[in-house]
């Protein structure tokens, strides 16, 4: 019987015997399914055979008792009933039964598998700790910021038909911005002219003061036209939106809520919807509540039906509307670019003096939500990423010192009869288990992270509140974790599960030296890990020299002890005498308050909140008119005297306003800034010029300057200054204005101190904002902040998780080569020339990591260039500070494992070989 | 005496499988023998019933099957006793007394 000759070689019934414990088992059963599966014939054929001997043996039992083989051979098949359905019968059990074993047998396996896992795992719970904590590490770091990422960028906006929506754009202004509002006259030509969008609508920042809610309040509002809900493609969940009569004068006292809004100030009762709400005095009918994901344009959760104005069409030159548009069908976002581009040279043609430079951007809607945040997201998502990588190497490292160890253990398998595709099994499983409890860390890693990232963000991040580690999220951590083990334990597993066994089994099989595969994947994962973590560590050098370097910027002013509470009063106050005596009394109120030192407002404050800029062209008198669409811009500011004595901003030449100057009969004069100083007067002081601050072609409106005011950082500590001309409050009396006061005593309270004089003036008085300006100086910096933040966490976490796999590499080489060591030590090498020897191979490999780490880092470099300030991509500094890091800790990393060795006794070292 | 062949139960079958087997493993014609031997005739099992019995029986992993070399020379699927078989034919001996003291108190009743 050539083709089984194990069977005859083995007891039968021998291998259930006894079930000596340990990896024994999994070989013996390995040869008892060996039995079975081999030699046992195929279903078929073990049916034909097995009834076939059954009639062989009938008929020679009936020829024997005297039948003719024929009569006996129909007998025998005869008592069979029929034959054929009988075998059928039996196959079909067969096979089943075949199924059966089968799965038990996988089961059967897999439960050894995982026992025995159980055991290595728990025989070396540092080993298995430290792999389980990297996993969780890389996973939960990136779990985090892919749930940013899916959460931010991936998801659907709640817009029907996304990819149909744009916003328009004013590109040409003169401060150099392609995404600059729209004016009203523009906006109607292009509505009126276009060919390509079945729906366009315009939004107009509006407030309104809503009362008889507690205290009054300024509610963000955005006026919008007819066909604005249609263009984006949403439906209210409650509710309707706005009608076709609610766009008539008188009708269009109506408001739709955001989710949020309706949620946070109506506890979300669904009884709003049809109420109404005293809003400017006026009550305003409930109509519906958007869905929860919808707040658009952002920042403001009210939307109001606007009535387009019968002055629209004359207003071209300022421009504040947001513009959206539905793509008719057919039409490609490139054909509607060029169809605008069409209508805007039409335009120019018509309006030199306004649209002469005046072009159309058309931009996809998720852009206009998201873009913002998708730099900053892909670096922390990339930084992430490396993070994930190093733990990747760090556990490719750790397996493979580990598998080192074990392969006397897989030699004696392997000579045992364990197959390869055991063995790999088994090195599988165990990494398949290390990888679930590395995912399990992972996304408890993850869970806290994404609670961090919503607090720290959630200013920051467009739609960041749908944050939340949904099936997407995890099934993301869950195949990250078992991928990172499968790529980087497969290595290993393929290398082990290919034991010499020659060498193991021959020798003694200790002590044996490093083979050159594994000596050479030890050395791409100390270099690479070195290489990853340089590049990590730069990044988040360059980001935090950028912080540094912002915040050493002046910002011209002094913010401390200072609060700005901003107001509109308008409605309070339609005169332009009230408004200014409302400012006045304010002004006096407040500064009789205890701790107050000086009390002003202004229009504009920087790095203010209410950000109602006015910006506008300005001819100097004396000189020649220049060109219509070329005048000279700056920003208007109004102020109340004392403004720049209270926000700290120095007088360069001349004077401030004094109260004399802040009436509205009084002498016009002007203050501006050394930006338009500069500019203008680069040689000459500007001490006494005139200037007409009308519009073009209006009567001509002239100020004397008096005075030259330092420049100020106006909207961040990136900002550039700018040219600007301050007007006396007294002059238009604006009802929007920031009140500024600068105080010894807590500005906390000062704030609430100022409302409260604010509503002792008018009850019904809302007040848009209160802020101490420290802390919108430090508020500004938030969306840097929070990925200096986030990129910072990774950078540490990857040096301790790369001297950590540095350290247990260095250290698994060095005990490989503890014979070689004692020998060369008792043939009287010294300590020193030991750890030369043992160091030297290390940090050349570590040299090899800065040097590819550092390359990577310049090549990397410019995908950070929009998120730095004020150093350079290749910083030289950042990147010198870095490879000294990186050095010192392989240096150390690489010192304590070889100072060991070079400290081995001789006798010990040659005893345990 | 008449032939139980037609009437003999589905778990009496399996039963004397078991039984035979007790005595050593053996192939299917030899067990069919075994049993129309020992009751001279009176049972003899049908092979079209036989064979789907071992087979499930194998199944359940009451037997198991070795292929060994039979007196013809020929391969031969040899069936053995589990220790699983073995307790399940105790179990079916105890229920078989139980179920003949029974039968035979009311049948043999003067």
């Amino acid at each position: 019987m050539p083709r089984f000759p194990r069977f005859f070689w083995l007891p039968s019934g021998g291998f259930h015997a006894h079930r000596p414990d340990g990896f024994i088992v999994p070989l013996i059963n390995r040869f008892g399914r060996g039995l079975r599966s081999i030699w046992r014939p195929s279903i078929h054929d073990e049916v034909e055979q097995d009834l076939g001997f059954h009639v062989e043996m009938r008929v020679r039992d009936l020829v024997k008792a005297g039948m003719t083989p024929e009569m006996a051979r129909a007998e025998a098949i005869r008592r069979f009933g029929n034959i054929e359905e009988v075998k059928a019968e039996c196959r079909g059990i067969g096979m089943r039964r075949e199924r059966e074993m089968r799965i038990k047998q996988w089961w059967n396996d897999w439960r050894q598998d995982l026992r025995h896992t159980r055991r290595q795992l728990l025989g070396r719970p540092g080993f298995a700790a430290a792999i389980v904590v990297t996993i969780g590490i890389g996973v939960g770091a990136s779990t985090t910021i892919f749930s940013a990422v899916d959460s931010v960028l991936l998801r659907p906006l709640p817009f029907a038909e996304q990819d149909r929506v744009v916003s328009l754009w004013q590109t040409g202004d003169q401060d150099g911005s392609d995404h600059s509002p729209v004016s009203p006259a523009n906006y109607l030509d292009w509505r009126d002219r276009n060919q390509s969008f079945s729906a366009l609508a315009e939004a107009e920042p509006w407030s309104m003061d809503l009362t008889g809610q507690g205290d009054p309040e300024v509610l963000p509002t955005w006026a919008v036209t007819r066909h604005f809900f249609k263009a984006l493609g949403v439906d209210p969940i409650l509710g309707r939106t706005f009608v076709p009569e609610e766009f008539e004068e008188g009708n269009d006292r109506v408001v739709v809520l955001s989710h949020k809004y309706w949620q946070r100030r109506f506890g979300g009762n669904p009884r709003l919807v049809g109420s109404t709400l005293m809003m400017d005095d006026e009550a305003f009918l409930v109509a519906g509540v958007m869905p929860p994901d919808f707040e658009f344009p952002p920042g403001r959760p009210v939307w109001r039906p606007r009535i387009i104005g019968e002055h629209d069409n004359e207003m071209r030159g300022r421009n504040w509307l947001r513009v959206v548009g539905r793509l008719s069908p057919q039409v490609s976002l490139d054909e509607a670019q060029a169809d605008m581009d069409r209508v805007a040279s039409l335009l120019a043609d018509e309006y030199p003096a306004t649209n002469r430079n005046t072009g159309v951007l058309l931009e996809p809607i998720t852009e206009t939500i998201v873009g913002r945040a998708r730099a900053p997201l892909y670096v922390l998502f990339a930084a992430a990423g490396l993070l994930l990588l190093i733990a990747c190497t760090n556990v490719a490292g750790l397996l493979l010192a580990r598998g080192s160890k074990r392969e006397r253990e897989l030699a004696l398998r392997a000579a045992l009869g364990a197959g390869r595709e055991r063995l790999m099994r088994q090195l599988i499983t165990e990494g398949v288990v290390l990888g679930v409890l590395g995912g399990i860390v992972g996304v408890g890693l993850a869970l806290a992270g994404t609670g961090f990232l919503g607090a720290l963000g959630a200013s920051e991040l467009p739609r960041v509140e749908h944050l939340q580690l949904d099936a997407r999220v995890l099934s993301f951590a869950a195949i990250l974790s078992v991928l990172t083990v499968l790529l980087f334990g497969l290595g290993p597993a393929i290398h082990f599960s290919r034991p010499d066994l020659r060498s193991y089994l021959n020798e003694s099989g200790r002590g044996s030296t490093e083979g050159s595969t594994s000596q050479r994947i030890r050395g791409i994962l100390v270099a690479g890990q070195i290489a990853l973590t340089l590049v990590l560590l730069a990044g988040a050098g360059l980001l935090s020299r950028s912080f540094l370097s912002l915040t050493q910027v002046e910002p011209g002013f002094e913010p401390h002890g200072r609060v700005a509470v901003s107001l509109h009063v308008w409605d309070k106050n339609p005169t332009q005498e009230e408004r200014i005596d409302f400012f006045g009394s304010l002004r006096s109120q407040v500064r009789g308050l205890p701790g107050v030192q000086s009390a002003a407002a202004s229009s504009v404050v920087p790095f203010g909140r209410s950000s109602i800029e006015t910006d506008g062209a300005y001819q100097i008198v004396g000189r020649p008119p220049a060109s219509p669409g070329d005048e000279p811009l700056a920003y208007f500011t109004e102020a109340t005297p004392m403004y720049f004595e209270t926000m700290g901003i120095p007088v360069r030449e001349g004077r401030s306003f004094s109260e004399a100057d802040n009436r509205a009969e009084a002498f016009p004069v002007l203050v501006v800034s050394e930006s338009l100083a500069a500019r203008e007067w680069p040689e000459t002081s500007p001490l006494g010029a005139q200037i007409d601050i009308s519009e073009p072609g209006d009567e001509p409106m002239l100020g004397e300057i008096v005075g030259v005011v330092g420049d100020v950082r106006p909207t961040g500590f990136d900002s550039a200054p700018r040219a600007e001309i301050f007007i006396p409050h007294g002059m238009f009396g604006s009802g929007s204005m920031t009140f500024v006061a600068r105080t010894e005593a807590d500005p906390a309270t000062l704030v609430e101190q100022i409302k409260q004089e604010v509503w002792k003036l008018h009850p019904t008085q809302a007040v848009y904002s209160g802020d101490r300006v420290e802390l919108l100086m430090s508020e500004s910096l938030q969306s840097r902040r929070f990925v200096l933040y986030l990129i910072s966490v990774f950078a540490v976490l990857s040096v301790v998780l790369s001297a950590v796999g540095v350290y247990a590499l260095v250290s698994f080489s060095t005990q490989q080569r503890t014979g070689e060591i004692g020998v060369r030590k008792a043939l009287g090498a010294d300590t020193r020339r030991i750890l030369g020897m043992v160091m030297r191979n290390s940090l050349l490999l570590a040299g090899l990591g800065i040097a590819a780490g550092l390359a990577a880092a310049i090549g990397l470099g410019r995908f950070l260039d929009s998120m730095l300030y004020g150093v350079e991509a290749a910083d030289p500094l950042t990147l010198a500070a870095v490879v000294l890091l990186v050095g010192v800790f392989s240096a150390i990393a690489t010192l304590v494992p070889a100072s060991r060795a070079a400290r081995i006794d001789p006798a010990v070292a040659l005893r345990a070989e | 005496m008449p032939s139980a062949r037609s009437t003999m139960l589905h778990g009496t079958l399996e039963a004397l499988i078991l039984k035979t087997l007790a005595w050593g493993p053996r192939h299917g014609y030899a067990i069919a023998r075994w049993i129309e031997d020992t009751t001279d005739n009176a049972i003899q099992p049908e092979e079209g019933s036989l064979y789907p019995a071992l087979y499930r029986m194998e199944k359940r992993g009451w037997i198991e099957a070795e292929w060994g070399v039979s007196e013809l020379g020929r391969r031969a699927k040899n069936y053995r006793l589990t220790p699983g078989g073995r307790r399940h034919l105790r179990t079916e001996t105890a229920r078989w007394e139980v179920f003949h003291a029974a039968v035979s108190k009311i049948l043999l009743a003067t």
